[in-house]
């Protein structure tokens, strides 16, 4: 009988943003593998990667206190403590709406937890607009 | 024999077209060439790769856009055949009578459309006392806040192209969001002051992260997140002259980088900062943007300097503009008392929404549900929603009424604003089979009027 030894989680900040093939993929259609492969990914830190015992295209779990969603990691240089989801509506699922009376929720700068995936798969485009049906 | 023909069939204006405006990002680049191959075929030449894949799915038509409405209005769970197709005449209807049904209905969108499209929008949000708001009070709408606080020193593109021999990136990342920036604009070209081109020129970036922006920089400064504020005014003081710690306390960043930047900027003739959400999305919003054009009104006692937000959806700049003759404020505001109240916070999207006070949204060129924060964009279920947009999009398996248009830039012309302010021609490549959505909400207009002379 064996043991899985994980690593324990990292504690980062999430910043959503723009990448190129998003760019192309959104303009190339919201519901393409493309935009949903680019969109469920999530960039880390080398070294972080290496703590967290991952590697490139590993499923990883991203957390924070609105919600989580498991995303795909993709290895970036020198940002260490900064995980980066492009926009779209994985990154939402992490995006608290608080405004502090501006009409801007905080899409950058974010308090996030990063694990490793218990073996779910990457969250689906079809889970998360299920989330959303029925309302709030 | 069939290419030739099927070459003869199309407009001779539109098979080779030069100088066409890219509708994609605030840079709006207009030297973009289409020459066109066949009915659904296109060479592109000199777009970036999202502005490719904009006119090449444009172009390339796909199956017939329908118009759809709702088979069982409320019932937002079955969204595959949760619609009927319908005639355009029909959603106009349907579209009227929700606006007219709604105590409080949200227009929002407006920033990836031509100004024409927006007078509208406005004309309309005026006839039923509804809120008008554009994707800027989920971008830089805390830029616009500070701007009105402390004001900006500003200049076109074109200046910064001639004379800029320092440019510095704020937590944005042109080469990824907005490609063509330092090519057409700022880094690379060579201008009349600047004839080396990027020989000629310095380029700072600061960021939380190593990006395809920084490997161009002179110099990289890598601040921590949610730090910009506090390193801002650690530059100001250091322009002053106040001696600093070693360490900017809570940044991440050594005194020395600091002091390097600050002798760079007094060293320049003419500096343009650039900014992105990095400080309009972050902690201090509006504070982080006061501070920067802080920095740059005190520094053009020393030297030149301008500032520019890098603004995303080709014609943000533009509805701001429509917003702010037409209403006398950029975005967020409020008609529902017969005259126009601003008050971000209050009347910006994301709140109305989550207090759960819009009861009707009227989408425009934008696909909300893919972009807001899970638990506003929940809020799209508890109420009718029309969309009015090119493509079928995610916003759109949530609409009531759905109407397919026109994309404005490739089927559709328009006028639309650069990031800087300049007003720039959009150009029509090809025919369209759908109305352009300035002509869909002033028909919605027309019908909204009627319908209440009717009463």
């Amino acid at each position: 009988m064996g043991f899985l030894i994980l690593a324990p989680p990292i504690k980062c900040t999430l910043v959503t943003v723009r990448t190129a093939r998003q760019g192309e993929a959104l303009e190339m259609g919201k519901l393409t593998q493309e935009y949903r492969d680019e969109c469920s990914t999530v960039l880390m830190d080398e070294d972080d990667m290496n703590r967290l015992r991952v590697k490139e295209d590993a499923i990883v779990k991203v957390t924070t206190k609105v919600g989580s969603v498991e995303l795909r990691v993709r290895p970036t240089m020198n940002s260490p403590g900064v995980i980066a989801v492009p926009l779209g509506p994985w990154a939402n699922a992490l995006i608290p709406t608080d405004t502090s009376h501006t009409g801007m929720p905080s899409y950058k700068g974010i308090p996030a937890e990063v694990s490793t995936s218990m073996g779910q798969g990457i969250t689906s485009l079809d889970k998360l607009l299920g989330d959303l049906y029925g309302g709030a | 024999m069939a290419e030739e023909e099927k070459l003869t069939n199309i407009k001779p204006d539109l098979t080779d077209v030069t100088d066409v405006t890219c509708p994609f990002c605030g840079n709006l680049c207009d030297d973009i060439h289409i020459k066109r191959t066949g009915d659904d075929e296109a060479e592109i030449y000199h777009a970036c790769g999202v502005g490719y894949f904009k006119f090449k799915k444009s172009i390339t038509k796909g199956a017939t856009r329908k118009n759809l409405l709702r088979k069982k209005s409320g019932d937002k769970k079955a969204p595959d055949d949760a619609f009927n197709e319908a005639k355009l005449d029909a959603c106009i209807d349907k579209a009227a009578d929700l606006l007219l049904a709604a105590k409080k209905p949200v227009l929002f969108g407006w920033a990836s459309t031509s100004v024409e499209a927006t007078r509208e929008g406005i004309a309309l949000a005026e006839e039923i006392g509804g809120v008008i708001d554009q994707t800027s009070s989920v971008c830089h709408g805390p830029s616009t806040l500070a701007v009105q606080d402390v004001g900006i020193s500003s200049c076109t593109l074109g200046t910064v192209l001639n004379h800029a021999d320092l440019i510095i990136y704020w937590g944005c990342n042109p080469s990824e969001a907005h490609m063509r920036h330092m090519s057409r604009y700022t880094v690379y070209p060579r201008g009349a002051f600047r004839e080396k081109g990027r020989q000629d020129r310095e380029v700072v970036v600061v960021d939380v992260r190593e990006t395809a922006s920084t490997s161009v920089a002179t110099q990289f400064i890598k601040v921590d997140p949610n730090a910009d504020y506090e390193l801002i005014h650690a530059l100001r003081l250091a322009m002053k002259g106040e001696e600093l710690p070693d360490e900017i306390p809570g940044t991440g960043v050594i005194k020395k980088k600091v002091m390097k930047l600050a002798q760079r900027l007094k060293r320049s003739k003419f500096c343009a900062f650039f900014f992105g959400l990095g400080l309009t999305m972050t902690r201090g919003r509006h504070r982080n943007i006061d501070a920067i054009l802080s920095l740059g009104a005190e520094l053009n006692k020393d030297t030149k300097v301008v500032i520019r937000p890098m603004r995303g959806h080709y014609n943000v700049t533009g509805a701001a503009e429509v917003f702010t003759w037409q209403t006398g404020y950029p975005f967020a505001v409020d008609l529902t008392r017969g005259y126009a109240r601003y008050n971000p916070g209050e009347t910006s999207l994301v709140d109305l929404l989550m207090r759960d006070d819009a009861d009707c949204l009227f989408i425009v060129a934008s696909d909300p549900v893919a972009h807001l924060p899970k638990e506003a964009a929940r809020r799209f279920s508890n109420m009718p929603v029309i969309v009015i947009d090119p493509h079928e999009t995610i916003t759109s398996k949530f609409a009531d009424v759905y109407l397919p248009c026109a994309v404005t830039g490739v089927e559709a012309e328009g006028t639309a604003y650069r990031m800087d302010g300049v007003p720039i021609r959009l150009k029509k490549v090809i025919n369209s089979d759908v109305p352009s959505d300035t002509d869909i909400v002033a028909k919605i207009l027309e019908r909204v009027k009627e319908k209440r002379g009717g009463k």
